[in-house]
Order: structure tokens, then C-alpha cells, then sequence
């Protein structure tokens, strides 16, 4: 919000010279704000009761209900609202009381127009960062509530304590792991530790997008710097000042982009497409892929001095089937959030399930086993969650690998596998294979593969 | 065409208010000029408060709207007042035929400043625009880079452009 142009006020003047409610009125019209105006305390009460308002100029010195009574009355009736007290020289010390009792100010008539428009100006400011307050706490909740890192081994435990340790600075993170460990949740984790967590951590998915488009998303563009372009568009970067920026997939960025990247994390200044001012943003970064990005590098896929402009702090995130006893923590875990959101009773899982689960590789880690369980979830009957709940276990382990031969046949069976496993979402199918959608498109056509 | 007239209440500096011509003439696109005759203030004199009556000199002002059919300006250098505030630098009948506003406050001197005639001349093309934007029906606006954004000081007064923003521009062509 500009400071020199605060938000419109909702002003009632109580006075009962007429001369004084109309002259304000005007006066505080004129600078835009909206006013009604009241003759006597009662009058006053009325207005407070039906409407709500910032500000309250309250004359101290009016017959019937005089303007300290009407103060009290309207710290109990509104107390967000400001009580501005009019007083003649005369009655100050009486001001003063009204000042211990919640009113907010004093002003002496005739007014300074300096001083009143301080008053209305501090107030309307003052209004705005509440406001402004409200809505952050309303965020800070929001990023507080996200999914907390579950699980006791030494693995995940070290994570934790990564997270603890670097969160409150301002470091750049690199976050590694396969598919599905949670990097999101790593960096969510990593911004809720430090001082910018009031503010929304601000995330852009890299792989997710093409690169014209990933770059106006990243660095936003001026209206009409490409076709298309009709509005200007602020780029992640600017909307994460003051915040932290996630990259996720990073090692997909396009080398063009890698070069920009590079500027823009070095300068800490963006300039958006089109556009020929840099606007200075202040910015944390966090990135996080599931390749090799060394190998990457190595390969020429990947800018060795964007690697370690990113690979300042690195946080590698452990392999579920490195990690099997969390999975007993995580599946009742994750079954009473799903049973909650499901209107459901939390269901116990019989030994023989959880032996299964525990056994089993989880190549798409956590989020393959979320998916497998709000599957059993949908399909277990009574309150317990069965091994027989998660046909798809075991069966791929053992039978379906052995029972191919070719590579082709490994292929489509583990495709096919991957694809029931995520219910036949074939994004969520695609993030664990490692592959683009269309990629996983082409394979379900060539191999015929399809729900049954 | 109405055309806007200056009219001097009291004595008024060397070149005032001839010198404001340009600037509302440039701003406005109304004709502007200068009347011989001029506005005696003494009447809106408060003894208690050693300060000019604000309400008492527009009447004046209007008889002069009246009879010429123009919008009337009135250029003052003593201090105005009005009944509920210690000062004013100026005030207006919003989309009225007749304002008034004042030097005094806007020399530098008042401040206890070095005088300085050049900074005088540009606080009060400001404000002679700021009441004539009144005239012409603009209320305050909240672009901090119009004349018509409210000044309850001089120095708030330096912080505005001699200019209207766009939009007020555009009303301001409107009504003339
Ligand atoms: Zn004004
Ligand atoms: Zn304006």
C-alpha cells in the first residue's frame, strides 16, 4: 500500500453545533472519505449500531449525553473504532479522562488543519496495517497448517535438524530426492523457519511449464512485450520480496533460462520482459529436483555456475525403503487425515498390512504410499485396513517383474503398475516415472494400455 | 466562454496577482484576467483572533461573480480563517463561481525562513490552481502527483505538481 495514499475513511462527526458537523463533513469529504454526521450522543448510538466506522470526532461538551459517556459507550459497542475527542481549551483535563478511557486523541477547537489531517492520515495508516495484520496472521495460519515432516528414523531426523539450522538464515537451499519424498514439504519447513514466514512462500513448478512461459512466470513481463501479452504481469521473483521462492524441478529449466536465473539470483534485481527498468527484490531461494544435477552438469545439461550459485546448502532427502520404519507412523498418519476429510472413522490397520506395507520398495516414496492408502481407504470395509486392501502390493514386487522378460514387457508392466498405483492419473503417473505426460500418453498407446 | 477574474483582496506583492495568469490560463484553458477593481478585507477582520473571516470575504467575492458572470478568484497576503479551524490557506465553493485564497502563509518568511519570491510565485500558482480545480468541481484527489491532492501546510503544498493528474484534467476540460 503507497503511504502518502491510505485507504478512504467511514468518519462520523458528533457535535452539536452545527456549524462545526458541517464544516468537517465537507472537509473530510473533500478528501474522499465518507461521512455522516450526528447532533447528539444518541443520534450517535443509532449510527454506531447499524454501521460500522473507523473514526469518531466526539464533541466533549453536549447537552443530554456529553462526550465522555459517549466514548465509553462506544469503546463497549466498537472498540475498532478510533475516538477522536473535541474539546475547547477550557475542557482538556476532561479530554484527558476521556484519553484513559479509550479514547484514542484530543484536539483542540478551533482545529489546526495541520494536525487534523495528521490525525485522520494516522488513523486511516493505522487502519491499513491492521487490516494488513489480519490478513498476514490469516496466511501465517494458512503456512503453518501445511503437513509437518513425519517420521523418527536417523534419516528424516537429520533432515529436521537441516531444516532447523538453516531455515532462520537467508541461504540458499538445494533440495535432492527421489520423486515423491516431499521436497515441497522440506522447503515449506525451511520457510516456516525464518523470519519470512509471515509472508507466503511463493512457488513456481519448472518443469510444469514451457519456457516462454516459464519465463514471463519468473521474471513477469510489461503489457505488450510478446502477443498475448495485454496486461503487465508481475514475474515470481518480484512476488516473492520480502518471501522465499521455491523452484521446484529446477534441473528442467531450459539453458536460456538457466543463464537468466543466474542474473537474476546474482543482482537480486529483475527486470520483466519488455520492460527496461530492474526492480530490486529481495528474495530467499529455494530449489529442488530429483535428478543428479552434479551429473547434469557433468552432462552439459545444467550450468555449473547455477549449480552452485543453488548448491549453497544441500538437503538430500532419504528414499522411503531407506526409511521403512516411519512407514507405520506415516500410514496412520496419513489414514487419519484422509479419514477425517472423508467424513470417516480412523481405521486400524491389522499386522499383516502394515508388514506389507513396510515390505514394500514405495519407488513413487511417500506420495505413492498416500495414494496407496486413501485407496484403501475407499475400498476396506469396517474399521480395520486389511492387506487385502492393497492388491497392487506384492504382486508388482515379485510376479510382474519376473514374469517379463523383454524390456518392452518390463516397461509396460511397470507403466501399467505405476498408472493403478496413482489410479490412472497419469500426471501424478508421469512425476513418478520421471517423464512427461506426453511420454506416458505414447507408452499407454503403444502398449494398449488402459483402466479396466 | 466564461473567463476566470483575479481580483486582489488587500494589498498584494509586486506583480500579484497578474502573475498567476499564465499558469491557469496554461492549466485550465479558460481566459484569465485581471480586474481594476479590488476587495477591501477589512470587514472579515477578527480582533480575538487577529485573523480575516474566510466566510466574510466570499459574499464579497460573489456580488462581483454576479454582476460579471465569471468565476471570481480572490487573492489575499493576510491570514484567513475560518470558524472551526486556526487557519486556512485558501477555500472554495465547490463548483461555485467564487474562491479565495491567500499568501500569507505561503511566504517563506512566515516560517521565519529567508523570503524567497520565487518559491512564493510557485506554492501560489499551486494553490490558485488547487481552488480554481474547485470551481470547476473537482474534489480532492488522492494522486499525490495533482495539484488537487488536500495541503494543510506550505510545505505540503511543495510536494504537488502545478498540474492537474489525467483525470482530473479531464473533468476540469469538462466543465470549462
Ligand atoms: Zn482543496
Ligand atoms: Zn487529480
Amino acid at each position: 500500500m503507497n503511504p502518502s495514499t491510505p485507504s478512504p475513511l467511514r468518519i462520523l462527526v458528533v457535535d452539536d453545533e452545527a456549524i462545526v458537523r458541517e464544516s468537517l463533513a465537507s472537509w473530510f469529504e473533500e478528501d474522499g472519505h465518507q461521512v455522516k454526521t450526528a447532533a447528539s450522543g444518541q443520534e450517535a448510538l443509532i449510527l454506531l449500531k447499524k454501521e460500522k466506522w473507523d473514526l469518531a470526532f466526539v464533541d466533549i461538551k453536549m447537552p443530554g449525553m456529553d462526550g465522555l459517556e459517549l466514548n465509553r459507550r462506544i469503546q463497549e459497542l466498537s472498540p475498532e473504532t478510533t475516538v477522536i475527542i473535541m474539546t475547547a481549551f477550557a475542557s482538556v483535563e476532561t479530554a484527558v479522562q476521556a484519553l484513559r478511557e479509550g479514547a484514542h486523541d484530543y484536539i483542540t477547537k478551533p482545529f489546526d488543519p495541520e494536525h487534523l489531517s495528521h490525525v485522520v492520515r494516522n488513523t486511516a495508516a493505522q487502519h491499513d496495517l491492521e487490516r494488513e495484520n489480519r490478513e498476514l496472521k490469516e496466511k501465517l495460519a494458512e503456512t503453518l497448517s501445511h503437513p509437518e515432516i513425519l517420521g523418527t528414523s536417523p534419516g528424516i531426523e537429520r533432515v529436521r535438524k537441516l531444516i532447523q539450522t538453516v531455515g532462520p538464515t537467508d541461504t540458499t537451499v538445494l533440495i535432492t530426492g527421489e520423486s515423491g519424498t516431499g521436497k515441497e514439504l522440506v522447503a515449506r519447513g525451511i520457510h516456516a523457519a525464518s523470519p519470512r514466514a509471515f509472508l507466503p512462500m511463493v512457488t513456481v513448478n519448472c518443469g510444469a511449464l514451457p519456457e516462454g512461459i516459464l519465463e514471463s512466470e519468473l521474471f513477469g513481463h510489461e503489457r505488450g512485450a510478446f502477443t498475448g501479452a495485454q496486461y503487465r504481469h508481475k514475474g515470481k521473483f518480484e512476488l516473492a520480496h520480502k518471501s522465499t521462492l521455491f523452484l521446484d524441478e529446477i534441473a528442467e529449466v531450459s539453458p536460456k533460462i538457466q543463464v537468466e536465473l543466474l542474473r537474476v539470483l546474482e543482482e537480486k534485481k529483475v527486470t520483466r520482459l519488455g520492460g527496461t527498468q530492474s526492480i530490486e527484490a529481495d528474495f530467499r531461494t529455494i530449489a529442488a529436483t530429483n535428478k543428479d544435477l552434479l551429473m547434469e552438469v557433468k552432462a552439459g545439461n545444467f550450468r555449473e555456475d547455477l549449480y552452485y550459485r543453488l548448491n549453497v546448502f544441500h538437503i538430500e532427502l532419504p528414499p522411503l525403503r531407506e526409511r521403512r520404519e516411519d512407514i507405520p507412523l506415516l500410514a496412520e498418519a496419513f489414514a487419519a487425515r484422509l479419514a477425517a476429510s472423508m467424513n470417516k472413522p480412523v481405521p486400524h490397520f491389522e499386522p499383516e498390512a502394515m508388514k506389507l506395507l513396510m515390505s514394500h520398495d514405495w519407488p513413487g516414496n511417500v506420495r505413492e504410499l498416500t495414494n496407496a492408502i486413501e485407496r484403501a481407504l475407499v475400498v476396506h470395509e469396517g474399521d480395520i485396513i486389511r492387506a487385502s486392501d492393497f492388491p497392487f502390493i506384492g504382486q508388482g514386487n515379485k510376479a510382474e517383474g519376473w514374469g517379463a522378460r523383454s524390456l518392452a514387457q518390463v516397461e509396460k508392466a511397470h507403466i501399467q503398475r505405476v498408472l493403478e498405483e496413482c489410479d490412472w492419473n497419469i500426471s501424478q503417473a508421469s512425476r513418478i516415472l520421471e517423464v512427461d505426460r506426453t511420454t506416458v500418453y505414447n507408452k499407454m498407446k503403444l502398449y494398449g494400455l488402459k483402466r479396466s | 466562454m466564461r473567463t476566470l477574474a483575479l481580483v486582489a483582496v488587500g494589498e498584494l506583492p509586486k506583480g500579484f496577482p497578474a502573475l498567476l495568469i499564465g499558469r491557469l490560463e496554461k492549466e485550465t484553458g479558460m481566459s484569465c484576467e485581471v480586474l481594476d477593481e479590488s476587495v477591501d478585507p477589512s470587514a472579515a477582520y477578527d480582533s480575538v483572533r487577529a485573523q480575516y473571516d474566510c466566510r466574510k470575504i466570499l459574499p464579497l467575492l460573489d456580488e462581483i461573480a454576479l454582476r460579471r458572470g465569471d468565476l471570481v478568484l480572490g487573492v489575499a497576503d493576510v491570514d484567513l480563517f475560518s470558524p472551526i479551524f486556526t487557519f486556512v490557506l485558501g477555500e472554495a465553493r465547490l463548483g461555485g463561481d467564487t474562491g479565495l485564497f491567500s499568501l500569507h502563509r505561503l511566504h517563506p518568511s512566515f516560517y521565519g525562513l529567508q523570503e524567497d519570491q520565487e518559491l512564493l510565485w510557485a506554492r501560489a500558482e499551486r494553490e490558485a490552481l488547487h481552488e480554481t480545480g474547485h470551481l470547476l468541481g473537482l474534489e480532492h484527489c488522492t494522486n499525490p502527483d495533482c495539484v488537487m491532492k488536500f495541503s494543510a501546510s506550505a510545505e505540503d503544498v511543495d510536494l504537488k505538481p502545478a498540474e492537474f493528474c489525467p483525470a482530473c484534467a479531464a473533468v476540469a476540460r469538462g466543465a470549462v
